[in-house]
């Protein structure tokens, strides 16, 4: 029992940290322009294809094509910040950006499948596994988890003693008086959807460390939706939010099938899933924003 | 027996107390002025007092009856109306369509068909000098139409109590005289009582009845306009400095 | 009378195409369905304002309702309609909780909603489970594919007049209100969460109706095929395309996509879907008020019969 819980728990958090890291983009983007980034899915799907790239044509691990990742990330994000998204903050429906980043998110899919085509692609990049007799973790779990909790380091430092991080914040928590102290709101603005974008390529090529073999256009979609939930549980408008959003869901999907399990009549696989959206459902209602939010 | 009471009302914000305590009275008939400097509580009052926001303690009587926790819509339907003071008008309707939305809302709730709510609207345009812009989009006015849009719009809900939040920000001397003077008719004709944010001394002098002064969320004088502006206590809040009230009062 | 001619004269279009031969019979149907599904939509999300990513959960609970009836013997004609009613009980309970949501907590809810469904179905093994209802031998035999495109033709003049109703009624008033601004719209009397809760049943009724239209001609019920998120995408961007508020619009939108779909499809294969993404995310910036709404811009005289 003990052993069964233990497991549940050390994979629940280390798998949960990385969704958490996939998820910070999406709440940081949130948090600076109010901005659904539903175009998410498709920078995550592009980071983990940065990933095999990397391994059929470099011979980089995962973890070493992170910054190549990080980079192209970037330099995407402000490829579609500066294209598409500065236009559309002004716009008097609020809905403009949801809807252009979800038809965006489409046409990119599309794009990855005429280039690549639908096949699962993988990266078996496996060193074997750490643990002892009745516990055993891959040790790839173990580095991407490390990698991840460096990043988020690194996240931390840029967000607080760097300029660029106090301007960000600014701008979260009030851009006018940003703009009175000097900010450069615009790009500020550019420079927080870039990061938010980097930071979602890096979630995907930390992915698929834990999914060896799935590597397809769409599988930014079961993501996304793991992302929202992560996202809306943790505090849309909180990086720090995604973090414990993606530590419960970790969490919940390992413990979930178990427990399950005891229930007659449910099958624990196809069930999970709702549970997470019923926790997305109810966090919605009952505490928007989350439980690191603001309103 | 006062229209609308407000007692002991608190209301936070995180750490910031907006309200300390606020109580006041306003008397049926009457036009109260309702000023302090930037921050002092004003707007957050009126969203009490609209129910946009749930004091954390104290009560709001309207009427002699408790609406502390009623909605904003019933509130409105039962007589209170307020003008905001960035106007917010429904960008994408035509200026009578606006008026038409709270003439058929308001206090007529249920009561009015959409035929002789627009005759009733467009009356109203009559009063505040719109009429001849009833058709357009409401997002083409100037500032000046905004301002009057938004008295129309509280006009429509043929409320009891009207509140106006810095209805005369903005506006040429001769636009603000105009407002008071259409003020001081919706008063007399059609027996509104006014509640008057303003910062425009003058204005606010001239034509209220009262006066209540709010400074960090708590009021510190009460009275006719001409009591106020003797009150040492106030022209020290405006001035910051005691010795130049003083100057500024013995004057 | 002028108002109401480019109704009459595109329904009358639709039935004269249907009775050319079989094949043209069903891109009408589908053209009817698409037409549905976003006129209903519209009355909640142009009216409203509310991005309903959900919309086609009732569709499925539509067919599912249809699917459970007609197996117990009961008439299908009887059990669409009982679909849109179902549809639209659902739509009460869903709508009191998620409605006081606002803009993208609304749109992120009800597009979680969809997957969620279809998982409590396949995991909570409910109504047959990932492997559905199979309807075909209680259906072959009154299946006639004439009659479910009438069904669908019917159920978008009963919206067009509802809508146009609406919009010159007090709940359109309301709705329109609290779409440009729901705090001054609260202020000024509006009842927000009774007129968004009636606009959400009134949007659910007519999918459900048609969900058992679609369980009908494809006889058999399952999440994967009635409880698909690509018609609540269509139905929202049929819905932008042609023109969110209006009448006319999704009408029209509905038209157009269809035809896009078959021009896309004939010189473009494959790439339909990035093209069409693009087109979208040009859309959303240089029309957002859809293609009814920029001819009534730049033709005033439009404007009348085109509301």
């Amino acid at each position: 029992m003990f052993e069964l819980a233990f497991q549940v728990l050390v994979y629940g958090l280390i798998i949960g940290a990385v969704y958490g890291l996939a998820t910070m983009g999406l709440n940081l983007i949130w948090g600076v322009m109010r901005v659904v980034n539903f175009t998410h899915a498709e920078f995550l799907t592009l980071g983990a294809y940065t990933a095999y790239w990397a391994w059929v044509l470099l011979g980089l691990n995962p973890i070493a094509s992170i910054p190549l990742s990080a980079l192209l990330g970037f330099a995407v994000g402000l490829l579609v910040f500066y294209v598409i998204i500065y236009k559309l903050l002004f716009s008097p429906d609020i809905h403009s950006t949801l809807v252009a980043t979800f038809a965006l998110g489409i046409a990119l899919a599309e794009l990855m499948k005429v280039l690549w085509t639908a096949d699962y692609r993988g990266v078996p990049w496996a060193l074997g596994v750490i643990g002892y007799s009745w516990f055993s973790i891959p040790t790839t779990y173990v580095i991407a988890f490390t990698t991840c909790v460096l990043i988020i380091l690194a996240m931390y430092l840029i967000l607080y003693r760097t300029y660029l991080g106090k301007s960000i914040r600014a701008v979260i928590w009030d851009p006018g008086a940003a703009a009175i102290c000097g900010v450069n709101v615009k790009r500020t603005l550019a420079i927080g959807f870039a990061l938010g974008s980097a930071l979602a390529f890096i979630g995907g090529s930390l992915i698929v460390v834990y999914l060896p073999t799935g590597i397809n256009p769409y599988m930014g979609h079961l993501y996304l939706l793991k992302c929202f939930v992560i996202a809306v549980v943790g505090g849309l408008g909180n990086p720090w939010g995604a973090l414990v959003g993606g530590l419960v869901l970790g969490l919940i999907e390992q413990a979930a099938p178990t427990l399950l399990g005891f229930i007659p009549g449910v099958e624990p696989l196809s069930f999970t899933p709702f549970i997470g959206f019923l926790a997305l459902i109810i966090v919605l209602l009952v505490r928007p924003e989350g439980i690191l939010g603001k309103r | 027996m006062a229209l609308l009471s407000v007692d002991n009302v608190v209301k936070r914000f995180g750490g910031v107390i907006a309200l300390r305590g606020v109580s006041l009275n306003i008397r049926e008939g009457e036009i109260l002025g309702l000023i302090g400097p930037n921050g002092s509580g004003k707007t957050t009052l009126v969203n009490v007092i609209t129910g946009v926001y749930h004091p954390d303690s104290g009560k709001v009587m309207f009427k002699g009856e408790d609406i502390t926790r009623t909605p904003p819509h019933i509130r409105c339907r039962m007589g209170i109306a307020r003008t905001y003071q960035i106007p917010r008008p429904f960008n994408n309707l035509t200026v009578l369509e606006n008026v038409v939305v709270s003439v058929l809302n308001g206090r007529r709730h249920g009561k009015v068909s959409v035929d002789e709510a627009k005759e009733l609207a467009e009356d109203i345009l009559e009063v505040v000098g719109l009429s001849k812009f009833k058709e357009y989009p409401s997002k083409s006015l100037n500032a000046q139409g905004r301002k009057r849009l938004e008295m129309a719009r509280a006009l429509g809900a043929e409320p009891e109590l009207m509140m106006l939040d810095e209805c005369l920000a903005g506006l040429t001397p001769s636009e603000v005289s105009e407002m008071l003077i259409t003020i001081k008719r919706i008063r007399d004709e059609k027996k509104i009582t006014i509640l008057m944010i303003e910062h425009l001394m003058h204005a606010v002098m001239n034509i209220s009845d009262r006066v209540v002064v709010l400074n960090e969320g708590m009021k510190i004088a009460e009275g006719k306009p001409e009591e106020i502006a003797g009150d040492i206590k106030v022209a020290e809040v405006y001035f910051g400095d005691r010795e130049l009230a003083l100057k500024f009062v013995k004057r | 009378m002028k108002r109401y001619l480019v109704f009459v004269v595109i329904y009358l279009i639709l039935i004269a195409l249907s009775l050319v031969s079989t094949a043209y019979l069903e891109v009408i149907y589908y053209i009817l369905f698409l037409m549905v599904i976003s006129q209903s939509l519209n009355i909640l999300m142009g009216f409203g304002g509310l991005y309903n990513f959900g919309h086609a959960v009732f569709i499925g609970i539509g067919a599912y309702a249809f699917a459970l009836l007609v197996v117990q013997g009961i008439n299908p004609y009887i059990s669409m309609i009982a679909g849109g009613v179902l549809s639209s009980v659902v739509a009460l309970l869903i709508g009191m909780v998620t409605l006081r949501l606002r803009g993208p907590y609304f749109a992120i809810c009800t597009l979680a909603i969809v997957p969620a469904i279809k998982y409590l179905i396949i995991g909570g093994k409910i109504a047959g489970g990932a492997a559905g209802i199979v309807l075909l031998r209680y259906l072959i035999e009154a299946y006639n594919p004439y009659i479910l495109s009438y069904i669908l033709l019917s159920l978008s003049i009963i919206i067009t007049i509802l809508t146009l109703k609406i919009s010159t009624s007090p709940l359109g008033y309301s709705l329109k209100a609290l779409r440009e601004d729901h705090d001054a719209a609260l202020t000024s009397g509006v009842d927000a969460t009774r007129c968004r809760v009636i606009a959400f049943i009134l949007s659910a009724l007519f999918p459900g109706v048609a969900g058992g239209v679609v369980a009908f001609k494809i006889f058999w019920v399952m999440p994967e095929t009635v409880i698909d998120l690509t018609w609540s995408v269509e139905a929202i961007l049929i819905v932008l395309l042609g023109g969110s508020g209006t009448v006319t619009g999704p009408i029209i939108g509905a038209l157009i996509y269809e035809a896009l779909k078959d021009l896309l499809m004939r010189y473009f294969p494959g790439l339909q879907l990035l093209i069409f993404g693009l087109l979208v995310v040009a859309l959303i910036s240089v029309a957002p008020e859809g293609i009814v709404g920029l001819l009534g811009n730049r033709f005033k005289k439009l404007r009348r019969i085109l509301i």
